[in-house]
């Protein structure tokens, strides 16, 4: 069984149908790339995932979400979040007004434990120990990304959702970063990473799907969607 | 000639006042940080809050009983208005909630006037708040010292609920960003209902500090109050809490100061000043002394 199943998912914004029926698996211990470029529906499809898509005015019209064999297309998001599903949005949207460890308490709402994932994620990303004290909004592009990630796993989740952590990120950075997804995950978190960054979900994930104008159009192992014709000329 | 105590006298005159203004305009701005509300009804909050005190003293209870549970029903009455009143219309456009904040400042002046009738009602002081400290020519009343202090010792349990709590974290969090707070697992319906009990709780609080100063009540007493406390709020920075305390202090100096110094013909104008201030500071500082620009769109 598939820890995230989401079969036949329709999303829409009033009239505009993003997301038009789309299937795919995430198996538990795996990081799953979900390819595609801008207005492709992955951020929508995150959105859904993580059910704060009714707060941007948009509603899912249709299909159905399964999170450890339970649906939970009409749950709402704070309970996702207890349920073990956490999403790191797009544009990080840390705290700005508040400090660093301040934002780690808030990520660390539902957990009764804090001092045990402080620690982790200081160990994850020690740039954050080392700035704790410190408002986030004054934090540089890649340490806010760190932040986000960070404040993500403090909830502890089965299922980090990831919404183009490389974007506008120097490739110095954006490597730190991979590295420390990988390690999520071997330390037993599946992730679900959304990218237009072709070369860091080829060498990242097990598994990938490529989706367009709100379709799945490819999937498969890393090397072998990417050698399909079609996705190449998609993807570039 | 002005005497050193009547510059005294009107020293802790504005700090009573500003108090007030102080703890009505925390109200507004802990609504306003995580709704985008600017919360008229909260003005009648504090006459309501007057009113429990009253009905429970008529019940037979006792001062130092009703002042605790004219608070604790002020805060339900706060919970029940925004699960009734602003709840339906959250997602659609902020000025919907505006307008229907007015809607519930009106009829909230309108059922107490139906209810305890419109005439001023005699607000009974608890002795132990009755006395007045002498020396020489100067005076000040102990429910003027009663009010700066509970203004000063709740704006200090407020920043410690706001910085080293969980939940008073949650709730700076919502109020920088609704939708990364939910993502954290925080209800924001929950933390909207902490938000309106706590400002409705010491809008009732200001309502006896208001009642005990001016020893009566009517159902336009929180009319002033909360036009008065938006105006703080606007000038220290709606939003930010030491803003709000600090733009309450400011009106009220401003406003005693200009009655007890100009002219008397010109005491007229001390609703027209506050005006004005905010004018000139809105002028300076478009987002208020302490405010930030609102980068939400």
């Amino acid at each position: 069984m598939a820890l995230l199943d989401v079969r036949e998912l329709f999303v829409s914004y009033g009239p505009l149908v993003a997301v038009q029926g789309i299937s795919f698996q995430v198996r538990k211990g795996q990081v799953v790339s979900l390819l595609g470029s801008n207005g492709a529906g992955k951020t929508t499809t995150l959105r859904a995932l993580s059910g704060t898509i009714n707060l941007v005015g948009g509603r899912v019209t249709g299909g159905t979400i399964s999170f450890e064999g339970e649906d939970i297309t009409r749950v709402p998001p704070h309970r996702r979040v207890r349920m073990g599903i956490s999403l790191v949005p797009e544009g990080r949207k840390i705290f700005h007004r508040l400090t660093v460890y301040e934002n780690l308490v808030v990520g660390g709402y539902t957990v009764k434990d804090l001092e045990d994932r402080l620690e982790f994620v200081y160990q994850l990303f020690p740039v954050l120990r080392e700035r704790r004290n410190q408002v986030a909004g004054s934090l540089s592009g890649g340490e806010q990304q760190m932040l986000a990630i960070a404040r993500g796993l403090m909830s502890d989740p089965k299922l980090l959702l990831l919404d183009e952590p490389s974007l506008g990120l120097a490739p110095r950075i954006v490597d730190v970063l991979y590295d420390a997804i990988s390690k999520i995950n071997e330390e037993g978190t599946t992730v679900l990473v959304v990218e237009q960054h072709v070369k860091k979900a080829l060498t990242h994930s097990h598994y990938i799907y490529v989706i367009q104008t709100g379709r799945i159009i490819a999937s498969g192992e890393p090397e072998e969607v990417l050698s399909m014709d079609m996705v190449k000329a998609y993807l570039g | 000639m002005v005497s050193a105590t009547y510059i005294l006298d009107l020293f802790i005159g504005s700090f009573v006042l500003g108090s007030m203004y102080a703890l009505l305009a925390i109200g507004m701005s802990i609504i306003y940080g995580i709704l985008r509300l600017i919360n008229f009804a909260h003005g009648a909050m504090l006459m309501v809050g007057a009113y429990f005190y009253i009905m429970f003293l008529a019940m037979g209870l006792d001062p130092v009983t009703s002042l605790p549970l004219s608070m604790a029903l002020g805060a339900v009455l706060g919970v029940a208005i925004d699960f009734f009143a602003y709840r339906p219309l959250r997602g659609g456009p902020e000025l919907s909630m505006l307008i229907t904040s007015l809607g519930v400042y009106i009829f909230l002046e309108n059922l107490v006037r139906i209810i305890a009738t419109p005439q001023p009602r005699v607000f009974p002081l608890p002795e132990f708040l009755k006395g007045v400290y002498r020396y020489g020519d100067f005076s000040v009343r102990v429910i003027e010292i009663f009010t700066i202090v509970s203004t000063l010792v709740l704006f200090a349990a407020l920043v410690l609920f706001f910085t080293k709590t969980k939940v008073g974290i949650a709730m700076r969090a919502t109020a920088d960003d609704l939708e990364a707070s939910v993502l954290m697992g925080i209800d924001a319906n929950r933390i909207i209902m902490i938000a309106f009990a706590l400002a409705s709780m010491v809008a009732a609080l200001t309502g006896f500090l208001w009642g005990g100063m001016y020893g009566q009540v009517d159902p336009t007493t929180g009319f002033m109050p909360g036009v008065k406390a938006f105006i703080a709020a606007v000038v220290g920075g709606i939003g930010s809490l030491t803003g709000s305390v600090l733009g309450g202090y400011i009106l009220g100096y401003a406003e005693i100061y200009s009655v007890g110094l100009l002219p008397p013909e010109y005491s007229g104008l001390r609703d027209g000043i506050s005006f004005l201030i905010l004018i000139i500071i809105l002028l300076i500082r478009p987002y208020g002394l302490f405010g930030r620009e609102v980068e939400r769109v």
